[in-house]
């Protein structure tokens, strides 16, 4: 893994494109990441790859006219970068029709600096080198090929750091670490399907995570065929994680229901009382930044409450519309996309998955989800 | 970029690798969007960077890095070295590779008007005549619309001695318009289904979409759909228009015959394929009005360059002939695993930051000798449906749903009613088994697809799809 730019350097870069900005606000974003993927298919290593890169980010606003500029790489000249970046964005902005309405570009955050300190960060996963993914996924290879089956899957690294700075004063940044192990196994007639995440690699315990989806496998051979029907299904977290995703960005985007393209409405009943959601970054075992694409910090938001429609998903933008306040969940702006779930978690119930099964007459227990798709945006 | 290509090989083959290649690429990306008659920005990115691809012990290594100087390219060197190796602790059959000619060449897209030519400005000025005719159409909700412009300088150089530049260049546009009730959301696109076409050409190819000329027509389209009957449920005879068809060409056949994905480097994200290798030659993937053709040297298509990713020169692969299945998109290894004695050249990275996977080119279902007014007229009773709204297909490509924006039910050769929200499902062979006419050359068109997903770490590529309006028979047909 590289020794690449310190968060001080991430922020020189940004304050002198600040700098070098002739008029008007600016945003600068600077992104630094260094990642690996261990992919593997039949019990072996089949691609290797890691990148390491840096981006910077420059929206500029004059007399109502945007441009929006960006350079992945030049990190061996970053001067000329900056004002290649600067004049390239500056004669986009010149160039551009007036729009109505922008929004100015976020202020300084008293108290980010701490916040940001404390960001989900690993030396270990940082530092995390190809031999030691090669071991993990040697781990998972192995009690695939004891059990008669084979495991497809990857082992993923990654070090990412983010600096945001505006001309109002903001001025953040913040790191993170993440590494990911998930492995499909197949057997002759079915499969298996199992990850771990962490922000720390240490906390990647491959051998049971080879466990669990060697189990699965083995305990779905034999398989049968089965009709078409109406049954009791369980969902195992992965197949509920999916499905919970899609669910939330396609439900609770304040610009999809802005633009009636959501079922969305305040108090109206979406699931059962068995089911709590919240979009929570500052849950412990969030990873991620804790600012969103704009440099607004990521609030809480409780979605569903036991089954009622509770919250929204904000940007400034739609907060505007809506008039109130951001809740930290912009993608850079602008995008047509609107507001994004980044930290989705379910509230724990008090059953485990056996206790589900076994409250099943007739019913399926669904490991994982495929291809998953909105066919309807307010019927689905 | 040669210099630094140069060191990158030195580099590599000096820490023991077997063999190295190399991309060094520059690219420029300028995308304009209008949403609801406000510019959102004129956006413009530079990419630039290094991908260093070696096989050391029969293991593959890969590093990228996004500094163009001497001694990060070769630390990448040395990093995608230390990689194979570390691959090699846990490896399988070793890595093998079709031959290739060697080759120094050079490629550039044919365009006639440069999209970096015209100016910001004139680009935005057209959105907002289009997004102008939309919000002419009153219940129109929301309307977008965009122009995207890329230019990628690209050096590929190996240890073998190929050294090949290419500059690609892709011009794309599009809007799209969504009406909304109070139980109802429908959205109409054009030229192709989420917002936006694009090709391998200049600025000409906008100039052809005639956006400004369809705007008005395809926000009225989403308008009467809120209030369209629901399309009947049955099974009938179902026509396709082209756009709509080439999404099926993708699904259930440029993605089946990726030959990693049959033999299972996809296994655990894209999945896997039902057409085995036992089966090229002697399947009926279709009927014989079914030919189906990987076309990288085919004019404007968005997977149309001189050269693949490895090097391998762009050339055409019967796929599917008169409904046989036949062949495969391949690399150099995967053609080797399968005792092939070349590749057919579909290897393609996303960026230089990734290394290339066999993609789709152009895959082009080739035009039969009917017209869409024919199919229609010549069909007693079915549903015609155009532009594609939603896509689900199984893991090995062969059961499929696809809905689409909008259908008419067709009785005794007539269109005689729009219908909403439009599903049809069915299983590959079959489905391509009961196609009975396809529209002659005059209905044929090249459509380009930029949001097609595969790899660990994730990819998206810009492929190409040919495709005339086609008729099926007994085709299971629904709503939403």
């Amino acid at each position: 893994m590289s020794s690449g730019p310190t968060r001080d350097d991430l922020l020189a870069i940004a304050g002198s494109v600040l700098d070098a900005v002739p008029h008007g606000e600016a945003e600068v974003v600077v992104t630094e990441t260094d990642s690996a993927l261990t992919r593997f298919a039949h019990n072996a290593v089949h691609q290797n790859v890691a990148e390491s890169w840096l981006s910077i980010r420059l929206r500029l606003q004059h007399e109502g006219r945007v441009g929006v500029g960006t350079v992945r790489g030049g990190a061996a000249d970053i001067p000329a970068t900056v004002a290649r970046l600067v004049a390239s964005t500056e004669g986009s902005r010149r160039l551009a029709p007036v729009s109505e309405g922008l929004l100015p570009v976020v202020a300084g955050v008293d108290g980010s600096a701490a916040l940001d300190a404390a960001a989900a960060w690993s030396d270990a996963t940082a530092g995390c080198e190809p031999e030691e993914r090669a071991d993990r996924v040697a781990v998972v290879a192995g009690a695939a090929a004891r059990a008669g089956v084979e495991a497809y899957g990857a082992m993923q690294t990654s070090a990412t750091q983010r600096a945001i700075a505006t001309t109002a004063g903001l001025s953040r940044c913040a790191r993170t670490t993440m590494a990911t192990l998930r492995a499909t196994v197949r057997g002759g007639d079915g499969g298996g399907y199992a990850d771990r995440n962490a922000v720390d690699v240490s906390d990647i315990a491959a051998d049971e995570m080879a466990d669990e989806v060697v189990a699965t496998t083995l305990r779905n051979q034999g398989a049968e065929p089965l009709a078409p029907g109406t049954y009791e299904v369980v969902l195992t977290p992965y197949a509920a994680a999916e499905l919970t995703a899609w669910f939330a960005q396609l439900v609770f985007n304040a610009l999809s229901v802005e633009e009636h393209r959501s079922c969305y409405a305040e108090g109206r009943r979406l699931a059962s009382e068995a089911f709590s959601l919240v979009d929570d970054p500052t849950e412990a075992a969030a990873a991620g930044f804790p600012f969103d694409g704009e440099g607004v910090t990521g609030q809480p938001v409780t979605l569903l409450d036991r089954g009622v429609a509770a919250g929204l998903l904000h940007d400034r933008v739609t907060a505007r519309s809506a008039r109130v306040e951001s809740n930290g969940h912009s993608l850079q702006q602008p995008n047509t996309r609107g507001p994004f779930a980044g930290h989705l978690v379910v509230a724990p119930g008090d059953a485990a998955v056996d206790e589900l099964v076994a409250g099943v007459g007739r019913g399926l227990l669904l490991t994982r989800l495929w291809y998953i798709r909105a066919v309807h945006e307010l019927h689905t | 970029m040669r210099d630094l290509a140069e060191r990158a090989l030195d580099a590599a083959t000096g820490a023991g690798a077997a063999y190295a290649d190399v991309r060094v690429a520059e690219r420029a990306t300028e995308v304009v969007e209008v949403r609801n008659g406000q510019l959102l920005g004129v956006d413009r990115d530079e990419d630039e960077g290094i991908g260093i691809r070696v096989l050391v012990d029969g293991a593959w290594g890969f590093a990228a890095v996004g500094a163009l100087d001497g001694r990060s390219v070769e630390a990448a060197a040395l990093r995608a070295v230390r990689i194979a190796r570390a691959s090699a602790r846990v490896g399988g059959t070793p890595v093998h590779l079709a031959p290739v000619p060697v080759v120094v060449g050079s490629y550039t897209t044919p365009v006639a008007v440069d999209p970096f030519g015209v100016s910001p400005a004139a680009k935005a000025d057209l959105l907002m005549r289009v997004d102008a005719a939309m919000a002419r159409v009153p219940a129109v909700t929301v309307r977008n619309s965009s122009t995207e412009a890329v230019r990628e300088h690209r050096l590929f150089a190996s240890s073998e001695g190929s050294r090949i530049e290419q500059t690609i260049i892709e011009t794309g546009s599009g809007f799209d318009a969504t009406a909304t009730s109070d139980d109802e959301v429908q959205t109409r696109s054009f030229p192709n289904s989420f917002g936006r076409h694009q090709l391998c050409a200049g600025w000409e190819a906008v100039e052809e979409m005639d956006l400004e000329g369809n705007a008005e027509r395809i926000a009225s389209e989403a308008v009467q759909l809120l209030t369209a009957d629901r399309c009947p449920t049955g099974v009938t005879t179902l026509i396709l228009d082209a756009s709509q068809v080439a999404l099926q060409v993708h699904e259930s056949c440029g993605h089946p015959t990726e030959l990693d994905r049959v033999l299972g480097s996809e296994a655990a994200y894209a999945g896997t394929s039902f057409l085995t290798p036992d089966l090229v030659g002697n399947f009926m993937y279709g009927s014989g009005e079914v030919t189906i053709v990987a076309d990288a040297t085919c004019p404007r298509g968005l997977g149309t360059f001189g050269w693949d990713d490895e090097g391998v020169p762009a050339q055409r692969t019967l796929l599917v002939d008169r409904g046989v299945f036949s062949g495969y998109l391949s690399s150099r290894e995967s053609a080797s695993s399968l005792g092939l004695s070349f590749s057919s050249g579909a290897m393609r990275a996303s960026s230089w930051a990734r290394i290339p996977l066999v993609r789709m080119t152009n895959i082009n279902l080739e035009p039969g000798t009917s017209s869409l007014e024919e199919m229609i007229a010549t069909t007693e009773a079915g549903i015609y449906l155009e532009t594609n709204r939603s896509w689900s297909i199984d893991d090995r490509r062969l059961n499929f749903q696809f809905g689409c924006q909008l259908g008419w039910e067709i009785r005794d050769g007539q269109r005689v009613r729009m219908v909403r929200n439009g599903l049809y499902s069915g299983t590959t062979p079959r489905f391509w088994g009961s196609c009975d006419a396809a529209a002659g050359p005059d209905e044929w068109r090249l459509f380009g697809v930029v949001n097609c997903g595969k790899g660990e770490p994730g990819q998206i590529a810009h492929v190409g799809h040919g495709a005339p309006p086609a008729r099926f028979r007994n085709v299971m047909v629904t709503s939403s």
